[in-house]
């Protein structure tokens, strides 16, 4: 069994066919691509895993559990995280509380605790230290004070996947990771992907940065106008036709 | 059951001039809103100085209507700019919730100012009655103050009442029990006391006259002899229809046909793409607030020509919150949605004081004295509510339209 | 001292500082405040709507609600409160021996007109001429009927009737005292939390259909609600003494501390009062600075942030914002409790929707989303509102303003309170939006020796795929 399986995935907007009939795997420990020019309706796909966005029609499986139409934070709890393509951290948090706002699910802590305990319970301090271990992760301790607006956009990125790490997930989602970032910090990005890989969680990714996916993916998805134009394994998309005319008609 | 259609005439009478008030104020609302998404606040406001500045023009300088019309509006389109200018223009790049604020904080100003400068009832030159509702309550429970003689003497019919409202929560009402004396005072909640004012009598007579037409009721079973429900058409009340209406159109066409018409409706899809089409999009915000104002001050018009009184720096909350409710109802940014949702509400609001007590009494048996009229704008806040809730795109909008 | 400025302890030291120092001084030094001075009465009212400002800075400060209607809130904990106190004063059922000639009868009642004439004689007393009859006026005619046929020499009958069990006037027959069962100390504090309890679940009720709302919807329907709310306490007087409101005097008060808040022990009872208030006001902060500091305060603010963010992180978002309804809204019903007695007279003017807009100001004017923004808003701009009302006396003003002739009439209406929220509010707005003491996060980078330490700690919350 793979670890998500998604059928005949399907969302309209008003008469705006934004996926279509769209089936995919994603298999445990792989790192898995969805390519295609703008527009394709890849984050549409996305949302519609996480939760943010109900499909219109499809089954999307994880774990063999369907996961349509269940709230985006139980969706989280089941172990899917992710990023979103126009980064979206919680600005006048430092870095550090950021990340501890992604362990929520890992805490316990409830209304009538805060009350009774307060702030200096064993949970908080060892959240405090795992959110900087996350952060040590991403390459981010030494800036855990400053406040989450003040980070460079390579570094927004890197924040908003260990905030995404910190909730504990066996499939991590990545919308566009390598946008906006310099070459220096991607080659970079590639080394952290593959660490969160081997460390045992499943990546799933949406790029547009072909070396990147060509040189990190195992298996590729390519959407185009919401219909799934190939699938394979990177060789494979490179040479194949439908894929070089989608993306010569719209230049990169 | 028998239908009193003379008093059904008149609900439908006043729900049409209320809607039309209402929607005359909506109209501001959602063309502001639809353009730079913002409450308004303040136009509920404006409202009420366009009633203020027509009763005083009206009244105290005696202009003709034909003249206090345009140079109401003109005066509130002065103020509508004032307010785009000083207060939010200077915002269009913070946070909504900044604006919102904002536009709270103008309507304090505006209020402020009005109640500033006339403190009292009295300075609008209006004559005042009081009726002071539930006769036994007061007697029990007005305390006396500073020498006012025991309070179950007094009669509210024995002479015309003196209004005090220098306090807060409480109205001294004085009354002279003998010509000569010193008047009683007694310091009553405010809302045990309810303060009529009719303008004087220029407005009703010389502007407006009584249409009398005779609908037959039941016969009354104790004289034996049928009684005669009559019903006025008030003529004030055709004016008010026939100039809402007229405004509606006017704004209507404007919107449709002109050219600013054009960039306020490209402002409303997309401020962009509208600004890089080479409209000048501050200036079209400037101008819907003007065509708002000149509307809020029409209705301000009706409203004291209708009511003849209640004229006073509180005027324009609830009317400017419900007109905010028919502009979500109607669907915000929809002229005819306005028009709609404000018509909705004043037939809601009218047939509910009118009724509400009559179905009650007749589905309730027990439900005794208890009056429920007071409940109607509660009953329009209640209709907001759910609209807002269940259908925020309104009832002429579509889904998936932004909301807030 | 940039430090200490943004530290939410060392404001609410500073603060409790100064209400101890302003206050009044223990009765036994002789010096205590009076019942009616001005300036005890004053730091009353700052520190009841510094509970008011952090109640409502749970919702708006911290989960970035902008709600209208906190007033509910405030009104609702007072009536309570006062209801609370006045009903139980009234035993109903126990009954009297009314002079027949003392009872009142409507016009309606004696031609058998009105609902519920028959049944039991209830009354309700009144001190200026007796006892209205509420319902069972068929019995009172009968007994009327019986006394005029027996012929004038007869002698005057009484009849017994219940005293009325509702609030419109705290009167009839009391109880003996010291059985009131919120008449104590342990009793009010009861009475309290009944309040805050009351007010939570009216602000869960109340958040249920605003959950999905954000901005300027949200705003617009708690206005709505509460307005709703007001017209009811204004028209339901069976509860909230309609109009007249619901008076507290020195019967009802509950004795704190064993001070009765009667004339001669009144300074006693003031001065324990004003400690209640002030205890009550650090509790309010504890709360607030613990819920804050918790899973729960961090799950707001990311609420505030990004909602869609929030909930991608796992957080059940309808949950925290309907238990910041529910904590804003205990703290709202606590404060408003204290207000009753402060008041002693509660009406359904402390629902209006100025109410509400007093409080935003408070904590637009200190800085949203910190507690020492709401606890500075409100000190400020409550003190600024009573220096008004001094200054809305032209005695006042002619005493304290040297150089005024001897007969100035010189001062500044009441109404210009508005007027200056207004102005204060478009301001702040335009030169300073995020208050005076905005929320500010980070601070210096960790020192590599920190970082170190942090390198070397085990959690099992942290966890990259299987491994730890
Ligand atoms: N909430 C929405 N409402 C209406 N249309 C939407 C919505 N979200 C996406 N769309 C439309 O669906 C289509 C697919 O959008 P989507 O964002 O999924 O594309 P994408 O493949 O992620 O593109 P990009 O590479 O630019 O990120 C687009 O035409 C977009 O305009
Ligand atoms: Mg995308």
């Amino acid at each position: 069994m793979s670890l998500l399986e998604v059928s005949q995935l399907g969302k309209s907007f008003g008469g705006l066919r934004a996926v279509n009939d769209f089936s995919f795997t994603v298999e445990e420990g792989s790192i898995t691509a969805l390519i295609g020019p703008n527009g394709a309706g890849k984050t549409t796909a996305f949302n519609m895993v996480t939760g943010v966005i109900v499909p219109t029609d499809g089954s999307i499986k994880f774990r063999g559990q369907e996961l349509r139409g269940r709230r985006v934070d139980l969706i989280c709890r089941q172990g899917v995280a992710r990023t979103f393509q126009n980064i979206r951290l919680f600005d006048h948090q430092s870095v550090l509380e950021n990340v501890t706002v992604g362990l929520h699910r890992q805490l316990r802590t409830g209304f009538l605790g805060a009350l009774l305990k307060g702030p200096r319970t064993r949970e908080e301090r060892e959240a405090r230290v795992a959110s900087a271990k996350y952060l040590d992760f991403v390459g981010l301790l030494p800036r855990a004070n400053d406040e989450a607006s003040s980070l460079a956009y390579g570094e927004r990125r890197r924040l908003e996947i260990a905030r995404a790490l910190a909730s504990g997930p066996s499939l991590l989602l990545l919308d566009e990771p390598a946008a906006g970032m310099n070459p220096q910090e991607t080659v970079e990005l590639v080394e952290l992907i593959r660490k969160i890989r081997d460390a045992g969680v499943t990546v799933f990714l949406i790029e547009h940065d072909m070396k990147l996916v060509m040189e990190i993916s195992e298996q590729i998805y390519v959407l185009n106008q919401g219909e799934e134009i190939a699938r394979g394994v990177p060789e494979a998309i490179r040479n194949d036709e439908h894929v070089i005319k989608a993306y010569l008609g719209v230049p990169e | 059951m028998d239908i009193d259609w003379g008093y059904f005439l008149k609900t439908l009478c006043n729900a049409l001039s209320e809607g039309s008030i209402y929607a005359l104020i909506a109209v501001g609302y959602t063309m502001v809103y639809g353009i730079i998404k913002l409450i308004n606040f303040a136009h509920g406001e404006v409202y009420m100085i366009g009633a203020m500045v027509s009763v005083w023009l009206f009244v105290d300088q005696q202009l003709h209507l034909a003249i206090v019309i345009p140079l109401a509006m003109l005066i509130c389109a002065a103020l509508g700019l004032f307010l785009d200018t000083v207060a939010y223009k200077p915002l269009r790049n913070s946070t909504r919730l900044a604006a919102l604020i904002t536009a709270i904080g103008m309507s304090l100003i505006l209020q402020g100012v009005v109640q500033l400068i006339t403190p009292n009832y009295h300075a609008l030159p209006v004559d005042t009655t009081a009726t002071v509702v539930g006769l036994d309550k007061v007697e029990a429970l007005a305390e006396p103050r500073e020498g006012a003689e025991p309070v179950a003497k007094v009669r509210p019919d024995q002479s015309r009442p003196i209004l005090d409202n220098t306090h807060p929560a409480f109205v001294g009402v004085s009354w002279r029990i003998k010509a000569g004396e010193d008047p009683v005072t007694v310091w009553l909640p405010r809302a045990a006391v309810r303060v009529e004012q009719g303008l004087p009598a220029a407005l009703d007579t010389s502007v407006v006259g009584d249409v009398e037409f005779a609908t037959p009721s039941q016969p009354d079973t104790l004289e034996g002899e049928p009684a005669v429900s009559v019903f006025r058409l008030p003529l004030k009340d055709v004016l008010v229809w026939i100039t809402a209406f007229a405004m509606m159109g006017g704004l209507h066409l404007l919107v449709q046909k002109t050219k600013i018409g054009k960039a306020m409706r490209a402002c409303a899809l997309d401020q962009t793409t509208a600004s890089l089409m080479g409209v000048n999009v501050n200036r079209v915000i400037a101008f819907t607030f003007m065509v708002g104002s000149a509307m809020a001050a029409v209705a301000g018009i009706l409203y004291s020509i209708k009511v003849g009184g209640g004229i006073f720096f509180r005027m324009g909350y609830y009317p400017g919150v419900i007109a905010f409710a028919a502009a979500v109802l109607g669907g915000i940014g929809h002229l005819k949605g306005a028009l709609l949702g404000a018509m909705l509400l004043g037939f809601a609001s009218s047939f509910w004081q009118g009724y509400a007590n009559w179905g009650l009494h007749a589905l309730v048996p027990g439900a005794g004295s208890k009056d429920l009229s007071p409940y109607s704008f509660a009953f329009c806040f209640l209709v907001m509510i759910v609209v807002i809730v269940f259908r925020p795109y309104g009832l002429l909008g579509r889904a998936g339209a932004d909301r807030a | 001292m940039k430090q200490l400025l943004r530290n939410d302890w060392a404001w609410l030291g500073l603060f409790v500082l100064l209400f101890m120092v302003l206050g009044p001084l223990p009765p036994a030094f002789g010096l205590g405040a009076i019942a009616g001075d001005f300036g005890v009465q004053v730091l009353l009212t700052i520190m009841i709507y510094m509970i008011f400002g952090l109640g409502l800075n749970i919702v708006i400060g911290y989960t970035g609600l902008l709600d209208l209607g906190y007033a509910s809130f405030m009104a609702m904990g007072a009536i309570v409160v006062a209801a609370g106190l006045v009903l139980t004063q009234q035993p109903a059922g126990e009954t009297l021996q009314a002079p027949l000639g003392d009872l009142r009868l409507t016009q309606e009642q004696r031609e058998l007109e009105a609902n519920a004439n028959a049944g039991p004689v209830v009354v309700q007393y009144r001190p200026d001429w007796g006892y209205d009859v509420v319902s069972g006026a068929e019995a009172v005619l009968a007994a009327l009927e019986a006394q005029e046929a027996a012929g004038p020499d007869a002698e005057p009958k009484t009849l017994s009737v219940q005293p009325y069990a509702g609030l419109v006037l705290p009167v009839g027959q009391k109880s003996a005292k010291g059985t009131h069962p919120f008449g104590s100390t342990g009793g009010f504090l009861l009475l309290l939390a009944i309040a805050g309890v009351v007010c939570a679940a009216f602000g869960v009720l109340r958040g249920i259909p605003t959950l999905r709302l954000t901005g300027d919807y949200y705003a617009i329907v708690t206005l709505g609600i509460a307005e709703i709310v007001y017209i009811t306490i204004q028209n339901e007087g069976w509860l909230t003494g309609g109009a007249y409101g619901i008076k507290l005097d020195g019967e009802t008060i509950p004795h704190l501390f064993g001070a009765d808040p009667n004339v001669a022990q009144g300074g006693t009872w003031w001065f324990n009062f004003y400690y209640v208030v002030l205890v009550a006001l650090v509790f309010a902060f504890v709360f607030s600075k613990r819920l804050e500091l918790s899973r729960l305060g961090r799950s707001w603010a990311a609420i505030k942030a990004d909602e869609v963010a929030a909930m991608a992180s796992g957080i059940d978002v309808k949950k925290a914002k309907l238990l910041a309804f529910l904590a804003s809204g205990f703290l709202g019903g606590v404060g408003g409790g204290l207000y009753a007695l402060k008041l002693t007279t509660v009406t359904h003017a402390q629902a209006e929707v100025f109410e509400s807009i007093i409080v935003v100001c408070f904590l637009v004017f200190g800085g949203m989303g910190t507690i020492r923004g709401a606890l500075l808003g409100a000190a400020m701009l409550q003190g600024l509102a009573e220096f008004l009302r001094l200054l809305s006396d032209p005695f006042w003003v002619r005493d304290h303003v040297f150089f005024l002739a001897a007969d100035s009439e010189l001062s500044i209406p009441n109404e210009a309170r508005m007027l200056i929220y207004g102005l204060m509010l478009v301001l702040l707005m335009r030169f300073r939006p995020q208050g005076l003491l905005p929320p500010r996060a980070g601070g210096d980078p960790p020192s590599k020796q920190q970082q170190a330490t942090w390198r070397l700690a085990e959690t099992p919350l942290f966890r990259v795929g299987g491994k730890t």
